[in-house]
């Protein structure tokens, strides 16, 4: 167990360096900094003037790594628009975007939980092609679309919920349905297809000639070897989730990560970006992690491997 | 009054091709402390039948019967919560696959105790574990304690399948259905099952109903047997019976296509033509007259009634005397030594290791699959090559067809070395008979396609005439000709043995390496397709080696005998004497194994 975690945090470091230097070069190389600094009308001497306090002069590989060593200490640099500090920014940003990622997946595992179960269990029958059609329709909606009709539904007609801004829980739902929805059928199409495969195992056979009861074959027996590759999938939509969905976000106009990394995009705002990338990064890696010590926690054979 | 009472037992199955009759009316029954053994080929309906006792068929399944009576309920009458005490209550099963029969992510104790938990709700955990770990000490589960927070993959397959019955007998079951419980183990293993059951039959009265293809696993391990053919008990009585004396023309032929450990070589095993038929529709007459060798004309007409015999009871239109010398072959046995040649082949002292992959912070273990193996072929001669799961004997054939290079030592093939020549070559010289033909023939080429492959490759022959070898080949291995246009999922496992063979030996080569080649075929088509290898031997003067884990098969087959263990050869030499005379311990306790496994009393 000591050796996997091991294993997998040098694996997590090492992708985090990699990304961060591909989003570095791609930031050097898109655009001059320096008039992103100064602006367009900014003289000759001025840009070279603001290259030489920021050390935009020196070689790429160079300022990469003075870049990475500040940012391991904690300092991301500030922001060229609001002179802010990028790390307070961001994460001034997260606790909305955490708590959207949250309610999201929670309502993504909510529908394929029970919708998966059943559709696996009633195999070819009308439940397990209604669910797989909602799936589909699901799926072939983009979640901005799914965004609005929430809100002429519940903000428009029903006038129950907020329609935008960041009040209180209820500007939440809204965001949150859309996205869970979005992230649904994916979660329930695995989940369908490991229950399936699972319920036709010699060792549900041998659980059935037991005598166990068939709520205790599903839900010991099956799900928890068919939920193994489900914990990955979803952990790995929650990291994506986490890095902010820039969409929802801005159709429901929620101060989140996702809406500031487009704001700055739009601003040329590179060390924000520069930043968010790298969380967007760590985060997914982490989720990785996550998923893996599940696994290993739920299946014994990697536990011990 | 008997433990389980079965009369006129149908299993329908739903299919797209119709309704298949995978059971039609069978009747049985079995005493306390009596093991009665349903054998048959794959298709027979005799796994279907065990499932069917406690209703476990697979979804498209139904089941009738006249009464299914388990001690004194009829389990035809009872409704699914009912049967649901009666499972893993009165009657317990265990399965053939020791390696998936156990759920993969639970610890051993949590599998052997819910069971008794479910169908006594009362039980204390400590308590059923404690019966647990008792249990596993009947079943000769050495440290039994250590074994409950244990998970199935840290097993071995013999016990997993000691843990499968001991967590059977935990609600103290009446009745232990056994569906082919030694079938995956090696020999050594299998014997030991076999006793184990035998000794828990004696201390908890069990009735058994043991359910397996192989006739002489259960000579002496059966009270009584039942022979199913295509659905239906065709032959029951008592084992020794059955086996001696039988009056059904099919138990005759299955018996005489079984290789017998005690004959010598060279004799002819008997054989069943053709396949069994598809069971759908409506059924008339003897299934079994389109195989049979005695068929007459009545035999077509209403399912034959029940005859009583000495000692069995069988169901065919004739007396036993009347199909009388029906076991014996067609074809004169090729009891001629053949000539043996120089030698062809030889390995000297090959060693292979596989380094297990390791992560960042393991170090990497090896595994010794071959330590230092010598072996020699003469040109003309079969060398069987025995040993079990495990001892290294599909490596180093790896090794002969030049698939794997090995750590040390050589090999040279008529006096070239391996590493000297190009894979064409090689491939001229040298071809493979593999376990599993459909993994290795091209699904999407016909039969005709993939035996001419080689000669294309290989460049073998005018290009005109290819078409006229590959018939030649092909008829010489005994595939219908109306199937030479066929993909290989269209064929049955005995007709794409046929095809492999054909392609392995159209390029005329010197040598064939057959590796299991029969393992997967039931007993009527292995027949069928070691007297053909015997054959194409005998005529075209190959040299085989013959990889194997079945000592009759090797014993039917081979002039010299190899015997591996943990990666070493530890005995070789002239078949009869090994098998007559086995001088290293470990051949002694493999062949004690196959002989008590067939004449355990
Ligand atoms: S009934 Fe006819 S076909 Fe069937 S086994 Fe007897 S002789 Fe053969």
């Amino acid at each position: 167990m000591l050796a996997l975690l091991g294993r997998k945090l040098v694996e997590a470091i090492l992708v985090g360096l990699i990304i961060s230097f591909v989003t570095f070069l791609l930031v050097t190389w898109t655009g001059d900094l320096a008039i992103a600094l100064g602006g367009l009308g900014a003289s000759r001497e001025e840009l070279q003037q603001l290259r030489t306090t920021h050390g935009l002069d020196r070689p790429i590989l160079v300022q990469y790594l003075d870049w990475a060593a500040k940012a391991l200490s904690g300092d991301l640099g500030r922001s060229f628009f609001s002179k802010e500090d990028v790390l307070p920014l961001i994460l001034s940003r997260l606790p909305v975007t955490a708590t959207l990622a949250v309610c999201s997946i929670g309502v993504g595992i909510a529908l394929a939980l029970p919708l998966g179960i059943l559709a696996a269990i009633r195999q070819g029958r009308w439940i397990d092609h209604t669910a797989q059609s909602v799936a589909a329709v699901s799926q072939a909606m983009p979640s901005f679309w799914s965004g609005l009709l929430l809100i002429l539904l519940f903000g428009v007609n029903l006038q129950v919920l907020p329609i935008s801004g960041y009040e209180n829980w209820a500007s939440f739902v809204m965001p949150s349905l859309a996205l869970g929805w979005f992230v649904f059928p994916i979660l329930l199409r695995l989940l369908r297809a490991g229950m399936v495969e699972t319920l036709n195992t010699d060792y549900i056979r041998t659980a059935r000639a037991k005598g166990l009861s068939p709520r205790r074959i599903i839900l010991k027996h099956a799900l928890r070897n068919a939920v193994l590759p489900v914990i990955s999938l979803a952990a790995v939509q929650f990291g994506q989730l986490l890095g902010g969905s820039v969409v929802i976000e801005a159709v429901f106009a929620l101060p989140g990560v996702g809406q500031l990394a487009w704001n700055s995009i739009q601003r040329a705002d590179f060390p924000v970006v520069q930043a968010i990338v790298l969380l967007v990064a760590v985060i997914f890696v982490t989720m990785n992690l996550l998923a893996d010590l599940i696994n290993g926690a739920l299946d014994p054979r990697i536990r011990r491997a | 009054m008997p433990v389980l009472d079965v009369a006129d037992l149908r299993v329908d199955l739903r299919t797209t091709a119709g309704v298949l009759r995978a059971v039609r009316g069978i009747s049985f029954s079995i005493e306390r402390g009596e093991t009665f053994a349903l054998v048959g080929e794959s298709g027979s309906g005799k796994s279907m039948t065990a499932l069917a006792l406690l209703d476990l068929m697979p979804r498209n399944g139904r089941r009738q019967a006249e009464r299914i009576v388990l001690d004194s309920r009829d389990l035809i009458r009872l409704d699914e919560d009912e049967l649901r005490t009666v499972r893993g209550g009165t009657a317990a099963m265990i399965f053939q696959e020791p390696m998936t029969a156990l759920n993969p992510v639970l610890s051993i104790g949590d599998q052997m105790t819910e069971g008794l938990l479910e169908h006594r709700p009362g039980t204390a955990l400590g308590e059923a574990r404690r019966r647990a770990v008792d249990l596993l000490t009947r079943c000769g589960v050495a440290e039994p304690e250590r074994r409950l927070p244990q998970y199935p993959h840290e097993l071995s397959g013999g016990l997993r399948q000691r843990v499968m019955i001991a967590s059977a007998l935990m609600t103290g079951p009446k009745l232990l259905i056994a569906d082919e419980p030694t079938t995956a183990l090696d020999v050594t293993v299998q014997a030991q099952i076999l006793d184990l059951l035998r000794e828990l039959q004696r201390a908890f009265d069990l009735a058994i109903l043991f359910i397996t293809h192989d006739l002489s696993l259960v000579r002496r391990f059966a009270h009584r047997i039942g022979v199913m053919y295509a659905g239906e008990i065709v032959e029951s009585g008592v084992a020794e019976a059955v086996i001696t004396a039988p009056s059904h023309p099919y138990t005759r032929r299955l018996i005489a296509c079984a290789p017998d450990l005690a004959a010598k070589r060279g004799h002819r095993l008997g054989f069943l033509t053709g396949l069994p038929p598809r069971l759908l529709g409506v059924l008339d007459g003897c299934q079994f007259r389109f195989r049979c060798p005695v068929v007459q004309a009545a035999c077509a007409g209403a399912i034959p009634q029940q005859r009583t015999a000495t000692g069995v009871e069988y169901r065919c239109v004739q007396d036993p005397q009347g199909t009388a010398g029906q076991g014996v072959p067609e074809r004169a046995a090729a009891s001629s030594p053949h000539s043996v040649g120089e030698s062809l082949l030889q390995a000297r002292d090959v060693s292979v290791s596989y380094r297990l992959r390791g992560g960042l912070f393991d170090r990497s273990a090896t595994i010794q699959a071959v330590r230092g193996a010598s072996l020699t072929l003469a040109r003309g001669e079969v060398l069987g090559l025995v040993g079990e799961s495990g001892s290294g004997k599909s490596t180093l054939a790896r090794v002969i067809l030049g698939l794997e290079v090995p750590d040390e030592g050589s090999v040279t093939l008529a006096g070239t070395s391996m590493r000297a020549v190009d894979r064409r070559a090689r491939a001229r010289a040298v071809q493979p008979v593999f376990q599993d033909p459909y993994s290795s023939l091209n699904p999407r080429h016909t039969v005709g396609a993939i035996v001419r492959a080689p000669l294309d490759i290989l460049g073998l022959h005018q290009p005109k005439d290819r078409a006229r070898v590959v018939e030649q080949m092909l008829d010489r291995c005994g595939l219908p000709r109306h199937l030479f246009a066929s993909y290989p999922a269209q064929l049955s496992g005995g007709q794409r043995q046929r095809v492999a063979i054909a392609r392995a030996l159209v390029s005329g080569p010197s040598l064939v390496v057959c590796d299991e080649p029969t393992s997967a075929l039931d007993v009527s088509i292995q027949s069928q397709i070691l007297n053909l290898l015997q054959d194409l031997q005998r005529d075209l003067g190959l040299t085989y080696l013959f990889i194997s884990h079945n000592l009759a098969v090797v014993r039917h087959l081979a002039d010299r005998v190899a015997v591996m263990y943990r990666g070493e050869i530890v005995e070789s030499g002239d078949a009869d004497q090994v098998f007559e005379r086995p001088e290293h311990a470990y051949t002694q306790a493999l062949l004690a194994s196959a002989g008590r496994r067939e004449a355990s009393g």
